[in-house]
């Protein structure tokens, strides 16, 4: 923990991983990482319907475990799931696939499944993944923008592109993301 | 001072002061900065009434001499008999100043702080019943020396030997007015009082719960052994291939795990019972004995029954039952302007009660119980009563109501009247009361709190007060019903019954499904269609239905079935999804799942618009559509049943179709639900008041072009200004029945009555 860059970035999402995630996380904490080059960018990638994405470790609050999702009654539109509980806290649930337009559905009982929960406190809300693969550093100078069918289709809040372990990362907009489900939830 | 049960009362006074002490700051300044808006002196009076009122709980005379004459000086600023001069609001704040130092004073140092001001408040009291001052420079406090002439109302303080002068009592009248606000206003801390005992046990429950949890690391650990043992075994047979090494791992293996699976199974019960057990005492610690807010009131009834040479006996009764901690703070106040009203107005002199044939000591009773599930307060005297006439009499005075409608008037209306702000039937204003302060604040915070007051009175023989109040904000008993496979809290106060019926006998007539219950037919909508849940409808040889409605008809909502009564702790809908129809508010059940608290009164809303429109599913509409022309329609929200009455009557007669509203939520949901030309609604309101009403629909794009009447009892430009500005299309007040111009207005702005 003495290097600041990854006991700051780390911590958060740390804090409540489960411990199969736990293990992914420690093992990538024990890899040797490369000297940041440019300005060094921490994320949580996940995967979601087949396809693989990555958000901004800041933007992620916790992780937990599947919980039952609750309909609102009149408050039917797709992108919005419900209510869910989380350590005694009521946290509003949106639909990922809803958001991204992804075609294929996810496995619902998946043993991967986890919620991610976006900050801030008092305004967080979370969506199902189908499994969390860890965290990882990038370079923000080796992100590649999206192409523009991706990032100017409709829903979409894929901006940028980043390479992980060989393979490409969609990386998300927390705020395009919430933008698109907190307007049908009211 | 601090005698009642332990109950110290000199820090619930301490309390006061500082809660008060910020109004009074916070509501000076602002007049400070705007002295042509009144707006702010209702507040700060009440705060100078509540201190005054403490003061004399506490017995700090000169505290209660110093507030009512802040007080007297701001009754002159409202009634516009005195302009606001900054003159006079830094004697008001220098007054505050002087209040606020005791915030800090402990009770045995009480005499000295007396001592050390009984001087500055004698002059502060003269200069506030002198001419206001015009500007503050001018009328820094006279100096120490100068023998300030005797004030109006003489104070029990004895001068000190020698007179301190060190401490000045208010910032040097040179400090710019701003310099307050960069103070903090509000460092609000919420802080609540717990019964030891009940705190105690959660301590212990806490402590309990956090050992239990010591022991899940035990757990694990014991499981990464029992893997590496089974790696090592794994590989032992690789190696050997021996059956009987592996026989001897394998039930060592098998200790291991059995071990481990019971510490697990007894460390779970416990675990869950520790919680079930802390989540009933934090409940339960929200509760407070209704006794607790009754300390001071046998000495308020003896002190003010003294002051007004009366005599009274005072009895409490169901000091023990259980309140809300939220609600008891809140009910101090209304009750002591009960109780004095009560002895001030209600209770005769010995000699009138002589000649009136009664005992020459009055009874006055406080009793507190549950009923229906709500906490019910009643305070009853056997004086004189309220004399009807004398109200009506004030009606008309005031242009209240026109005399044909105020003539008209029944008993129950006109004592209604009793709540409205400033309406007093005392002839003169005393420090006891007659200042038209009290009533009304009870009726503000009984509607705050989510209850209401009203007042029984029979000339002669008595008047009884009767405040109804939910027990708890936070704390519901609830039944948990299962909709669409989603579980949904039904407050059960709020519901008539829950019937299992063969689903035969639910009938279908004319696509309308009905059962039978006490003799009656009723009426049975899909709970899935009515909240928009689209699910599987429920099957099987029973139906479950969930009655509501009670006297004013009963509706059935069939749902698949019932899951149990639970306490919720009740928290408010996440703001984000706007307001939610049929919804109150959410909860967690005990396994930590959401659940949504929902709002019975507003279903029946829905459902009986619904029913009149054709629009529920499940419901045949035919039986409900109008004959006759299609007239305007018009929606009324006020929440006064008596202008409400006069209101609907008046456009009834001139030909409108007219639908009623209580608050401002019922007029939104009903606008929203059904087709209205147009809206006529009262500013007071309580939940949602006028201003927000007009503000929120003309924020809807469905709403932007309704027509809107504001009409009021408030007449100030100010007022006026406030409603149109927010969108209104005309102010009116009151005093408009009484001739044309109501409907005339009406007219001109959605038209004749029939198209």
């Amino acid at each position: 923990m003495t290097d600041p860059s990854r006991s700051t970035d780390m911590e958060r999402p740390r804090r409540s991983l489960p411990d199969d995630a736990l293990d992914a996380q420690t093992a990538a904490l024990a890899a040797p990482i490369a000297p940041a080059e440019g300005d060094p960018l921490p994320l949580v990638v996940f995967r979601v319907a087949g396809e693989r994405f990555a958000l901004p470790a800041g933007s992620v609050e916790r992780i937990f475990m599947p919980a039952p999702v609750r309909r609102v009654p009149h408050r039917n539109h797709p992108a919005f799931r419900g209510l869910v509980g989380h350590e005694g806290e009521i946290v509003l649930a949106a639909s990922i696939e809803k958001l991204l337009d992804l075609e294929r559905g996810s496995d619902p009982a998946g043993p991967g499944r986890r919620f991610i929960l976006l900050g801030p406190a008092g305004r967080g809300w979370a969506f199902e993944v189908d499994m969390v693969e860890g965290m990882v550093t990038v370079s923000r100078s080796a992100l590649r923008p999206a192409p523009l069918t991706v990032a100017q289709g409709k829903g979409t809040a894929s901006r940028m592109l980043a390479v992980v372990d060989g393979g490409e990362v969609s990386l998300l907009d927390p705020e395009a993301l919430r933008a698109g489900w907190e307007v049908t939830a009211a | 001072m601090s005698g009642f049960g332990g109950l110290d009362l000199f820090e619930l006074f301490r309390g006061e002061v500082e809660v008060h002490g910020q109004a009074l700051n916070a509501g000076l300044l602002a007049l400070e900065a705007h002295p042509d808006d009144a707006t702010p002196v209702t507040a700060i009076m009440r705060a100078a009434h509540s201190i005054k009122g403490a003061g004399r709980v506490v017995g700090l005379e000169s505290v209660v001499s110093l507030a009512h004459a802040m007080e007297d000086a701001l009754v002159r600023i409202q009634k516009g008999v005195e302009r606001c001069t900054s003159g006079r609001v830094q004697q008001l704040l220098q007054g505050t100043d002087v209040l606020t130092s005791l915030q800090s004073v402990r009770e045995p140092d009480v005499p000295a702080w007396n001592a050390d001001h009984a001087a500055a408040i004698n002059e502060l009291i003269t200069a506030l019943s002198a001419p206001a001052p015009a500007s503050a420079a001018a009328p820094a406090a006279p100096p120490v020396s100068t023998p300030a002439p005797e004030p109006a109302t003489t104070l029990p303080v004895h001068q000190p030997e020698s007179t301190p002068a060190a401490e000045p009592l208010s910032p040097a009248p040179s400090t710019p007015a701003q310099v307050r606000h960069a103070e903090p206003v509000s460092t609000e801390v919420r802080t609540v009082r717990v019964n030891a005992d009940n705190l105690d046990r959660m301590m212990r429950l806490a402590g309990e719960s956090m050992v239990e949890g010591r022991r899940f690391p035990q757990v694990q650990r014991g499981l990464r052994q029992i893997r590496a043992q089974l790696r090592a075994l794994r590989a032992s047979v690789d190696a050997s291939g021996d059956p009987s090494a592996m026989n001897r791992e394998v039930a060592a293996l098998d200790r291991a795990v059995t071990g481990l699976a019971g510490m697990l199974e007894s460390a779970f019960r416990r675990t869950e019972e520790v919680g079930e057990r802390l989540y009933h005492e934090v409940i339960g610690s929200r509760m407070r004995p209704f006794g607790d807010a009754t300390a001071g009131f046998p000495r308020l009834v003896r002190d003010v029954s003294r002051m007004l040479g009366r005599q009274v006996r005072f009895e409490m009764e169901g000091l023990q039952t259980p309140v809300d901690r939220d609600i008891l703070a809140r009910l101090d106040a209304p009750l002591n302007h009960i109780l004095r009203n009560a002895i001030d107005h209600g209770v005769e002199s010995p000699s009138d009660r002589r000649a009136a044939g009664k005992g020459e000591t009055a009874m006055l009773r406080l009793e507190a119980r549950h009923h229906a599930g709500m906490l019910e307060v009643r305070v009853r005297d056997d004086g004189r009563g309220i004399d009807p006439e004398r109200i009506r009499a004030k009606v008309i005075e005031r242009r209240l109501q026109s005399a044909d409608v105020a003539e008209g008037l029944a008993r129950a209306e006109l004592l209604e009247f009793l709540f409205l702000p400033g309406f007093s039937t005392a002839g003169s204003v005393t420090e006891v009361s007659g200042r038209g302060v009290g009533l009304d604040v009870v009726h503000q915070t009984m509607r705050e709190l989510g209850g209401s007051v009203r007042v029984e009175s029979e000339p002669g023989r008595g008047t009884t007060f009767v405040l109804s109040l939910p027990i708890t904000l936070s704390v519901i008993r609830a039944a948990l019903m299962q909709v669409s496979g989603e579980r949904l809290a039904f407050p059960l106060a709020r519901i008539d019954r829950i019937e299992r019926i063969a689903s035969a006998d639910l009938r279908r007539t004319e696509g309308r499904l009905a059962f039978d219950l006490d003799g009656e037919s009723i009426g049975v909508l899909h709970g899935s269609s009515l909240l928009e849940l689209p699910g599987d409808p429920p099957a099987g040889t029973h139906a479950s239905i969930l009655v509501i409605g009670g006297e004013a008809g009963r509706t059935g909502i069939l749902v698949d079935g019932f899951l149990g009564e639970r306490d919720l702790v009740v928290r408010p809908l996440d703001a984000r999804l706007g307001r939610v129809p049929h919804v109150a508010a959410s909860a967690l059940d005990e396994d930590g799942v959401p659940l949504l608290v929902m709002d019975v009164e507003d279903m029946l809303v829905s459902i009986r618009r619904g029913l009149a429109e054709g629009r529920i599913r499940g419901m045949a509409a035919t039986a409900f559509t109008r004959g006759g022309p299609v007239r305007r329609r018009i929606l009324i929200a006020e929440d006064s049943i008596t202008v409400r009455e006069v209101e609907r009557q008046m456009l009834l007669r001139a030909g409108y179709h007219v639908e009623v509203a209580v608050d401002g939520v019922d007029a939104w949901n009903q606008l929203c639900a059904g087709a209205f030309d147009m809206l006529v609604t009262d500013l007071d309101m309580p939940r949602m008041n006028g201003i927000e009403l007009v503000r929120a629909l003309r924020r809807d794009p469905r709403f932007e072009r309704l027509p809107v009447a504001i009409v009021s009892y408030k007449d100030r430009p100010e007022d006026r200004e406030a409603g149109l500005h927010a969108g209104a299309n005309a102010y009116l007040t009151k005093g408009s029945f009484q001739d044309r111009t109501f409907l005339d207005t009406i007219i001109d702005l959605v038209g004749e009555p029939v198209p």
